[in-house]
């Protein structure tokens, strides 16, 4: 089981919509996959036509006095589950440390899913937390999608700068571009000329387009409604770059 | 967990669907044609494991999927470009892993195709979400090699979506009041057994029921007939090549018939034993260099894995001179199987052992019960192996070893032979001691074949004039590493052999092997 966290201390950067038409496209290459919203504005949960409610709320969750397992639900695609949002979760810090090891303690309660799973998304607030951390270290891969903004490299520099203190050995930190806006000579000139200290960064970048921004109309992975769109190819692209940096040790990023 | 249920042929799926649509919310997804295939081992280890293995092509993709054989609940599934022929064939992963530790090395075998014109309805719920799913299949089937297609039973087939329970229930109940009857059974059983397959119908196992007061000469027929029928079930598949495992259940056919040959004493005329003694051990040798070969192949990864990620890379020729010595040695072994001589054979051995027993016989333990008859041979070759292993010390050769295993496989087989004579829980006991001694004891001789077959094969490589240093060299390392093993097997040995030499082991073999002869048991222990 890999688990992929999709994550940004900047909000509206497209989080969700990353961890959304990833899972898709996992799934339907046949992995079986779980998307966890974490974040308490249930988006994910909202993309899959899902409640975001849990019963009992995040603390029992959490707490493990609740079953993980009890709480997925099924989307409308084959082998792809979401556990859903929960208001509550907007507590999740305070319920997090209220465990043995409060940040590891995601990562404990996914160690019974592994033998179901392929690959667990989980979809951060954005933040710099507890969560954050739990997620940090439950984490194979951190995908970090990124405005190609002088404001959006800086926050990627403080989150970089969080991560070398905190960061396990086998955590791979991908940066990509996301909406990243053609027309914008800035963003043109720091796609092409990504700065150095972006190590990992991932090949393909995501377009900001309206198709994207469709997915909250048909409240669907884009590539179900919009599969040939340029958008829907650049996150097969994005996919195929991320299972490559999976299988690759790390450090090897193309730059 | 999926829901079946029988669409009689009188029922109209229109009629069924309109009726179905009362208080529920549908959508029609648009109708498929899907086809699928069982795919299982020649000793179908899938069903074997209560599972289904099938490859699903829905016109877009091929998907292998794993389904219990119980519920139909799929648990592991792959995309795949074609359907694979080895788990060792499909991309890493859980499918991978769990096909490997359960079919290993054996061929997957495309056993009955299903094509079934599918119509799903979703069943959505306030948000349009899909909570439910119901599929009106139209089946029908064909072996893959061919012949006619023959229709099945059409069925409506309820699909659960996790974590949402109601609509399914809702959906059951629904078909029940329909009045579709559920269906008792996987369609693909269905399937497989209408294209005249049964499965489980293949087992390397002897699965053997003797009465202990069958005569004894009857007993060693049964038990060679079954051999015989276990040999040529495996004959056209070691032909093929493809599926190492058919040669080896061949070629244990084959051991077991000699050993029982031998063993079996005085039950079968004298100049019979010797003459088919001979022909068996003639079909064992014909068929051993392929074997061998096939050994280095099956354990190559694992050998080159054991080597420093340098070297790694060097020795792939001898993967590549392995192969191609094996195409060469199958296909003179492909020849002897051609020969008369093995035809004879064959057809002389079955017809032998058709032929009626005769009422009297002046052999020794021909007309006695089996029971007895078994019971002395087990007892007599246990004492053999207990007297051999404790006259092997820290110094002892190779060759003592050698001949304590080929003792002990004696004792195994002959134990396999007679097993259903004796309580199957007693038996156990004693059979798992002797494996474990035998596991040891087999490990020390691999070793040291492997260790002479590679210095053979490098003078070989050599001579062939096309293997470079590095190759040599890493072939070095590997003997270094098989003689490091060789000697961890010979160390672990006192232990294994004092378990087969307890008084706990020598109890159960007493209780189970002496009762039924005369002045037994006093002897050892």
């Amino acid at each position: 089981m890999k688990v992929l966290a999709t994550y940004n201390i900047k909000g509206g950067v497209g989080k969700t919509a990353t961890a959304v038409n990833l899972s898709y496209l996992a799934a339907r290459e046949g992995a079986s996959t779980l998307v966890w919203d974490l974040d308490p504005q249930g988006a994910a949960s909202f993309y899959f036509r899902i409640k975001p409610k849990i019963k009992g709320g995040g603390k029992r969750l959490v707490a493990g006095k609740r079953e993980l397992e009890d709480s997925i639900r099924g989307t409308d695609y084959e082998g792809l589950d979401l556990l859903p949002a929960d208001f509550s979760y907007r507590n999740m810090d305070l319920f997090l440390e209220h465990t043995k090891k409060p940040e590891r303690r995601l990562h404990q309660l996914l160690e019974p899913l592994a033998g179901e799973y392929d690959y667990v998304f989980l979809d951060c607030p954005p933040s710099i937390s507890l969560v954050s951390e739990n997620v940090f270290y439950a984490a194979d891969a951190v995908l970090v999608p990124t405005i190609p903004t002088p404001l959006s490299l800086r926050t990627f520099r403080q989150i970089r700068k969080f991560l070398a203190g905190t960061d396990p050995d086998s955590l791979k930190v991908l940066p990509f571009f996301a909406m990243a806006d053609r027309r914008k000579q800035l963003h043109r000139a720091i796609v092409d000329n990504p700065p150095d200290y972006m190590t990992g960064l991932l090949r393909t970048s995501i377009p900001y387009t309206s198709e994207v921004e469709r997915m909250g109309v048909f409240r669907a992975p884009l590539g179900s409604f919009a599969g040939r769109s340029w958008a829907a190819q650049c996150y097969e692209n994005l996919w195929a770059d991320v299972k490559q940096q999976l299988h690759e040790p790390y450090g090897t990023a193309p730059v | 967990m999926r829901f079946e249920f029988i669409i009689p042929d009188a029922r109209d799926n229109s009629e069924l669907q309109a009726r179905l649509q009362h208080g529920m919310r549908f959508e029609a997804e648009p109708p498929a044609v899907e086809r699928r295939t069982c795919l299982d081992s020649f000793d179908w280890r899938m069903h074997g494991n209560a599972a289904v293995l099938e490859e699903i092509h829905d016109g877009k993709h091929h998907r292998l999927v794993w389904r219990a054989l119980s519920n139909g609940a799929r648990r592991e599934q792959a995309i795949l470009e074609k359907a694979p022929r080895f788990a060792r064939e499909l991309p890493p992963g859980r499918l991978r892993d769990r096909l490997e530790t359960i079919v290993e090395m054996r061929e997957l075998l495309p056993l009955v195709t299903i094509t079934s014109r599918v119509h799903t309805l979703r069943v959505l719920n306030k948000l349009d979400k899909t909570v439910a799913r119901v599929a009106f299949q139209e089946n029908s089937a064909r072996r893959p090699d061919g012949g006619r297609s023959f229709k099945l039973d059409r069925r409506a087939v309820v699909i659960p979506v996790k974590g949402y329970q109601k609509p399914c229930k809702q959906l059951v109940k629904a078909l029940k009041d329909l009045g579709l009857t559920p269906a008792d059974g996987d369609l693909m059983l269905t399937a497989l057994a209408r294209a005249g397959l049964t499965p489980g119908g293949y087992t390397p196992r002897l699965n053997l029921h003797l009465e202990s007061g069958m005569r004894a000469d009857q007993a060693a027929r049964r038990i060679l007939l079954r051999l015989l029928d276990i040999l040529e079930a495996n004959e056209a598949g070691a032909r093929a090549g493809t599926d190492t495992e058919f040669l080896h259940d061949f070629r244990v056919a084959v051991r077991r018939t000699r050993s029982a040959l031998t063993q079996i004493k005085g039950v079968l005329p004298l100049r019979t034993v010797n003459h088919y003694k001979t022909e068996f051990a003639w079909l064992g040798q014909v068929t051993t260099p392929v074997r061998d070969l096939d050994v280095y192949l099956l354990n190559f990864d694992s050998y080159r894995a054991s080597l420093p990620a340098s070297a790694r890379a060097d020795i792939e020729p001898l993967r590549d001179f392995l192969a191609r010595h094996r195409r060469i040695e199958h296909r003179a072994m492909v020849k002897s199987l051609d020969s008369v001589r093995y035809r004879r054979l064959l057809n002389n051995w079955r017809e032998f052992l058709r032929r009626p027993v005769p009422n009297r016989s002046t052999l020794s333990n021909a007309t006695r019960p089996v029971l007895e008859v078994a019971c002395e041979r087990i007892w007599r070759i246990y004492q053999r192996a207990l007297k051999e292993g404790r006259a092997i010390g820290a110094d002892s050769p190779e060759e003592a070893l050698h001949e304590l295993r080929k003792t002990c496989k004696k004792l195994r087989y002959l134990m396999e032979f007679f097993q259903s004579l004796f309580p199957p829980r007693r038996i156990k006991s004693p059979i798992r001691a002797l494996k474990a001694l035998q596991d040891n004891l087999g490990d020390f001789q691999d070793c040291t074949v492997q260790i002479a077959t590679l210095k053979q094969f490098s003078h070989q490589m050599v001579a062939e004039g096309d293997i470079l240093p590095d190759t040599l060299l890493a072939m070095g390392m590997l003997i270094d590493e098989l003689e490091r093993r060789q000697q961890a097997a010979r160390e672990e040995f006192a232990d294994r052999f004092g378990k087969f030499d307890s008084s706990a082991n020598h109890a159960h073999y007493q209780d189970l092997f002496t009762d039924c002869i005369p002045n037994a048991g006093e002897t050892t222990a």
